[in-house]
């Protein structure tokens, strides 16, 4: 009879959802990949509010000594993770946040520059 | 007989109707109204002291509101209301004059049966007496009970069997009178009337003052419990600001005396008040002053308030200036159960505080509501100072629906 | 995205742009976080340059943490027990008591001298703290990440608050060192200190201080504002020196004795020079002892003055109207007040000692 291979087990750094509704909030935790998103984990190492608060920050807490442990002793990160640790400046930062800040800042320039055509066609029209 | 009488009256009253048997009228003509009711309700005198006729119907004015010799328009009918003569000219049916007394006889105002008691002045329930307050006791010879305030404690009928009367009635009421300064006293009078029993009584507990020493004058100075044939009362020293937490007979008698915080547990028969009464003023006055406890164990007695940061603050030592030498063992010595007798201590039972959630469905739903919205009242307020709550108007942008 | 962006988002950055304003420098020790993205695991001390400010104005701290001023500033708290155990509200809680013999009670008593003379340390006395503003990693590449900044805590077991180490990621890709005010901001989020709040009480506000002050609310303030702020935080400084100044002005003084706060007002006091005012509460409350302590004060944290020179020939073990005597003909503004005030304990005292004699 046919069996499934195994999954290859393997520990990493990811985030747990632990909001409610309509309120997200995050865990950083250290699983087994394989395990369930809200397991009970095997270490927690920090949090992260992707909600900005009043004044305009989010806001990430980090175990930096256990994290860098972890990481010496050949941790894998999910890519949330990774990103969040570019951030800090703990680990060099991700490519993806560059792709993001890139076509962020393209997307302001168009609207800039459609902003600017749509203000001269009303000059002109006047 | 009576019966047809009575109906005889009756009809009587509406002087239109004019069809009374012969009898009847025959009667009516003799006898007055008055004589008629004693027929109907007299007892005999032997009768009267042996408390019969105590159920008869009670006499109906039949005439009330009416003023008789005038009518309702006001009419003089010369020679039947007034002089038919003026002189030697006749006078004819006049008008009313003015300024002239109304044919109705003014209307008594009737008694509210039931007036209303201030809420403080009222007792422990409806406008019964136990609980109420009757005034300072009635001076003796030139001296004044100032500051004293008597209190009803317990008023009820009382009754005994004689050979001639059967069951005769009393009223016996328990008061206590105090000054709110450490002075008070109780008696227990009885009276055929009430308000002579409530009279006689305070006067009786004015004479039998007993003065109690009281811990700052605000509580007890220890726990202690007493015993007066089946009811026990354990009582319990708190600290200032706890209040009276006990039966409300005691919640009176210590307001009386002047105590402000106590917790009193009541075991056994607490319905009998007389006996409450008694234990309590028994357990009072056998209390040791913590100044006695210092010359009996020759040692300082040492307080240690938490409000003080449990700082130790002697509050009596020795007389004669100087404790004994060796140290009393910690287990030998424990203030709380100290004055309890033969040993026994008082069983506290531990209540789980969330069992009265835990046990109904309803209140654990309840619960758990309550629980989750817990801080928000208290967030909103931090918002509303310093100016963080959204305005109307925002709240209304934020729930258009998102494009 | 837009949807995200809070409503107050306008205040909140305008707040922020004040304080960074506000602070020109940092002169703190302070671990961070990598500086270079490209070096992993490892911590770095970022040292600010001194500003040119601080250079001019003396700091008071070094001065302050003198075992000679320490031991001055306790010497005059005085240590009146029943007012430093002072009635607290407190839960309601049964006393307990005790039998004890007359030893017993000593040690005990001792005890608890001991316990409560923690109560009276002094706050520190400092100058404010200046902000760093140099970057950690500027990368104009990452500039539009995010609508929002992004501040990372250090959340290691058994970090001190002082030494946690908060970066900031700007919307403009660069990263440094958070300013104070999201320092202590963190600190309140990831690590609660009872009594301290997330926002700053209104109290604190320059209206509402100045009524509390007229209530003369002088020790609820100060302890408020010590559960509140860091000891070196500006807003500390100014609250705690108006309440030092008003309290001076009123000539409260005694309000603050047996407290924490009086060798503050000392200091402060003697630090600018307007120490006159306690120095008459001293000697009309007759306290001679405590009037010499404080001249001998004035002298250690201005050696430079004239007083200082003429106290230098005078002997150490002289009496404490001769010590005060030297500070009024040398360093006083209030002569003739402190004069009188002198004279009448010299002869308050003369009349007890003839009274005793006879």
């Amino acid at each position: 009879m046919p069996r499934i291979p195994l999954r290859k087990s393997f520990d990493i750094i990811k985030l747990a959802y632990h909001g409610c509704n309509n309120r997200p909030f995050f865990h950083i935790v250290l699983l087994k990949n394989i395990s369930k998103r809200n397991a009970p984990p095997m270490e927690m190492l920090g949090t992260y509010d992707p909600m900005p608060n009043i004044y305009n920050e989010k806001l990430v807490s980090l175990d930096i000594d256990r994290i860098k442990f972890h990481l010496a002793s050949g941790v894998s990160l999910s890519k949330p993770v990774e990103k969040l640790l570019g951030l800090s400046g703990l680990l060099p930062v991700h490519p993806m946040s560059y792709m993001t800040a890139k076509r962020n800042r393209q997307k302001l320039e168009e609207q800039a520059e459609s902003e600017a055509a749509n203000k001269k066609g009303e000059v002109e029209e006047s | 007989m009576a019966m047809s009488l009575l109906r005889a009256l009756a009809q009587n009253a509406k002087p239109t109707i004019v069809s009374l048997s012969t009898i009847a009228t025959a009667n009516l003509q003799k006898v007055s109204a008055n004589h008629l009711w004693d027929g109907v309700t007299s007892v005999s005198n032997a009768g009267k002291k042996r408390g019969r006729g105590r159920n008869a119907k009670k006499r109906v004015d039949l005439n009330r509101g009416q003023r008789l010799g005038i009518g309702k328009s006001g009419l003089v009918y010369p020679g039947l209301t007034g002089p038919a003569l003026v002189g030697k000219e006749m006078l004819s049916i006049s008008e009313k004059k003015e300024g002239q007394e109304s044919s109705e006889a003014p209307r008594v105002e009737k008694r509210t049966r039931f007036p209303k008691i201030p809420a403080l002045q009222r007792g422990y329930s409806g406008r019964k007496f136990p609980g109420t307050s009757i005034g300072p006791p009635d001076p003796i010879n030139d001296y004044e009970f100032e500051g004293f305030d008597t209190r009803v404690l317990e008023y009820k009928m009382v009754s005994h069997m004689t050979g001639n009367l059967g069951r005769k009635m009393r009223v016996s009421a328990l008061v206590v009178t105090g000054n709110g300064k450490g002075l008070a006293g109780f008696a227990v009078a009885k009276a055929p009337m009430g308000k002579a029993a409530l009279r006689k009584a305070k006067n009786m507990a004015a004479q039998r003052l007993q003065y109690f020493e009281r811990y700052n004058d605000h509580t007890v100075f220890h726990n202690f419990a007493v015993k007066e044939h089946k009811t026990t009362l354990f009582v319990q020293k708190m600290p200032k600001g706890h209040g009276l937490v006990c039966h409300r007979v005691l919640k009176t008698i210590c307001q009386i005396i002047g105590i402000e915080d106590l917790h009193v547990k009541t075991e056994g028969r607490t319905g009998n008040i007389q006996n409450v009464t008694k234990a309590f003023f028994r357990g009072l006055m056998e209390q040791e002053t913590h100044q006695q406890l210092a010359d009996r164990m020759q040692l300082n007695v040492v307080e240690y308030r938490p409000e003080l940061e449990w700082l130790p603050l002697p509050v009596a030592s020795p007389s004669c200036g100087k404790s004994r030498d060796e140290p009393i063992t910690e287990e030998a010595f424990d203030f709380e159960n100290m004055y309890y007798q033969d040993g026994k201590i008082p069983l506290k039972k531990q209540k789980d505080p969330m069992s009265r959630y835990t046990k109904d469905p309803v209140q654990w739903k309840k619960f758990l509501q309550v629980h989750r919205d817990r801080n928000q009242v208290m967030a909103r307020n931090m918002r509303i100072i310093h100016g963080l709550e959204p305005t109307k108007e925002e709240i209304k942008l934020r729930q258009k629906p998102l494009k | 995205m837009a949807a995200s962006i809070p409503f107050r988002l306008q205040n909140s950055l305008s707040f922020i742009n004040e304080t960074f304003l506000q602070f020109v420098n940092l002169k703190v020790r302070h671990r961070s976080f990598s500086s270079c993205s490209k070096v992993l695991f490892a911590s770095s001390d970022v040292k600010a340059p001194s500003s040119p400010e601080g250079n001019n104005e003396r700091d008071p701290f070094p001065m302050f943490v003198d075992s000679r001023v320490q031991d001055i500033l306790s010497r005059i708290t005085g240590f009146d027990i029943l007012k430093v155990a002072g009635p607290h509200k407190r839960h309601l809680e049964k006393p307990k008591y005790k039998l004890l013999t007359d030893a017993e009670l000593k040690g005990e008593m001792a005890i608890a001298k001991e316990r409560l003379s923690k109560r009276l340390q002094i706050p520190p006395f400092m100058n404010p703290r200046k902000p760093n503003l140099t970057p950690l990693a500027v990368d104009p590449d990452l500039a539009h990440f995010d609508t929002s900044s992004y501040v990372f805590t250090d959340v290691t077991f058994g970090i001190a608050d002082r030494d946690r180490s908060v970066v900031v990621r700007e919307t403009d890709g660069t990263l440094r060192v958070a300013p104070w005010d999201v320092k202590d901001r963190m600190n309140q989020i990831y690590n609660p200190r009872e009594g301290k709040e997330y926002l700053k009480p209104q109290m604190f506000e320059e209206r509402n201080l100045e009524r509390m002050i007229s209530e003369k609310n002088y020790v609820y303030i100060l302890d408020r504002a010590c559960c509140q702020f860091e000891p070196d935080d500006p807003d500390f400084i100014r609250t705690t020196h108006r309440i030092y100044r008003a309290v001076d002005e009123a000539g409260d003084h005694d309000d603050l004795r047996s407290t924490r706060h009086f060798g503050s007002l000392a200091f402060y006091l003697t630090w600018h020079k307007m120490a006159d005012l306690l120095l008459l509460d001293m000697l009309n409350r007759d306290l001679a002892s405590d009037a010499k302590d404080l001249v001998r004060l004035y002298t250690i944290l201005h050696p430079d003055s004239s007083c200082a020179a003429s106290l230098s020939q005078v002997s150490s073990d002289s009496s404490a109207a001769q010590v005060v005597q030297v500070y009024i003909d040398t360093a006083s503004t209030l002569r003739d007040e402190l004069q009188l005030a002198l004279q009448a304990m010299e002869d308050a005292r003369k009349a007890d000692r003839n009274g005793l004699k006879k």
